[in-house]
């Protein structure tokens, strides 16, 4: 009787562990530098795009992003970058080391920022991260989800 | 004069004597960690485990390597005490110590206050009755929580963010040849701020199945499934895509069962490892404890 009871439960853990490995495929978002469909802020005061200068991996600082600020027709629209705060909606959590992050301006263009040692605290499929984005623009001061559709690594 | 016979043959079989042999839940790690036989009053508990081999699982259910603790500790201190023949109460606090690589470090987990109501009790003239338990607990979040991490690989992680209450009950048939038996535990968790918002996790749904048997008449080896759904948790009232959660995890435990004097236990488990798993993390674990009677 032990012995049958001891062989089950090995053998269902033996079997479901096979059975539950798997792997997803990997997106590089460095090659594209797609700025993919801009998201408005709630009031249409100003529309947020980003692009993943780098493939996207966890616990490492080497992560970066390009954002780019446009109004209502798409037009370029110079902004102040406040806030680039990484979420994981489906876990109930955010990152750590929020205070590494680096934001420059391009003095040419206004609407445009790089922000750089981005660290994700764990990996994830595409979309499981979000970047809650704020930032101000024609005098408002506003939030913005930005999905990120690729799988950090 | 049936009932009789079928008592004494099913504690022929059993090798069991008139008690009962604690419950469904006891020795998952899926519910309040010690609790009381009917002839006891007082009972002090210590136990000892570690969880390794993490990995996260995501919300398409793939595995992915943990940026975790390679391995995390737990040293749990329980005190249960009776106050009627029928109601007994307990409360659990634990140490945590994350590792990672050379690194490591200690804090103190969540506390929780459980008390289980004993509905029916079979006798030696009805071993077929199950023992039936009503389950009230509630966790307290004293342990820092990931949303509070300040340290690489969370190593600074030993609780669960909220506090949670959870009512249930637990059904064991005790007596019988084969033990076996089930629970069901629904938990409703508070609210919790973190710098996003304020996070309301969904509510959870637990259900234990038990099987087992007495090896020796002292030495019970029982073993089964716990199965975890959480609905979708809400930011700022607003719900979360793809955040409800499933875990199936497996357990089997050997535990000495003295009636009088010190016990020991040994539980063996597999997170999220049966089925369809979902924002989660597996895991193998093993915990060894002593219950002692004062």
């Amino acid at each position: 009787m032990r012995l049958i009871i001891l062989f089950s439960f090995l053998s269902a853990v033996t079997l479901s562990a096979c059975g539950s490995s798997s792997s997803s495929k990997t997106v590089s978002p460095g090659a594209t530098q797609d700025f993919g469909v801009p998201v408005a802020a709630p009031s249409g005061a100003f529309k947020v795009s980003l692009a993943w200068s780098t493939d996207l991996a966890s616990g490492t600082l080497a992560n970066s992003a390009e954002v780019r600020f446009s109004d209502a027709n798409d037009q370029a629209l110079a902004a102040q970058l406040e806030g680039f705060a990484l979420f994981m909606p489906a876990m109930g959590h955010g990152t750590i080391k929020a205070s590494e992050l680096r934001f420059t301006q391009d003095p040419k263009d206004l609407a445009h920022w790089s922000v750089s040692q981005i660290w994700f605290s764990m990996g994830g499929s595409a979309n499981e991260w979000v970047v809650d984005v704020t930032a101000s623009a024609q005098g408002q001061s506003e939030k913005v989800r930005v999905p990120i559709p690729y799988e950090v690594q | 004069m049936g009932r009789v016979i079928l008592g004494l043959f099913c504690l022929f079989l059993s090798g069991n004597a008139t008690t009962l042999w604690a419950c469904s839940s006891c020795g998952s790690g899926g519910a309040d960690p010690v609790i009381l036989n009917p002839s006891e009053s007082h009972k002090l508990y210590l136990g000892l485990g570690v969880q390794s081999a993490f990995q996260d699982i995501d919300s398409q259910g793939q595995l992915r390597k943990s940026d975790g603790p390679d391995s995390k500790w737990l040293l749990e201190l329980a005190y249960v005490r009776r106050f009627t023949n029928r109601i007994f109460a307990s409360v659990v606090g634990d140490l945590g110590l994350n590792q990672k690589h050379d690194r490591e470090q200690a804090g103190v987990g969540d506390v929780t206050l459980n008390t289980r109501a004993t509905l029916l009790q079979p006798t030696m003239l009805e071993p077929e009755l199950p023992q039936l338990q009503l389950l009230l607990s509630r966790r307290f979040a004293t342990g820092r929580s990931v949303n509070q991490s300040r340290e690489e690989a969370y190593l600074d992680v030993y609780g669960a963010g909220s506090s949670e209450f959870y009512a249930g009950f637990d059904a064991w048939w005790g007596m019988m040849p084969v033990l076996f038996g089930f629970s069901y535990l629904h938990g409703w968790p508070s609210a919790e701020e973190i710098p996003e918002g304020t996070l309301q996790q969904g509510q959870l749904q637990r259900f234990i199945v038990t099987g087992g048997h007495m090896l020796a008449p002292e030495l019970k080896l029982i073993g089964g499934v716990i199965a975890d759904q959480r609905r979708a948790s809400e930011l700022d009232t607003r719900e979360q895509e793809r955040s409800s959660r499933r875990l199936q995890s497996l357990f089997l435990t050997l535990e000495t069962l003295h009636p009088e004097g010190d016990n020991l236990r040994v539980t063996l488990t597999r997170r999220g490892v049966l089925g369809d798993n979902r924002n989660g993390v597996s895991a193998w674990g093993i915990t060894l404890a002593w219950m002692s009677l004062l």
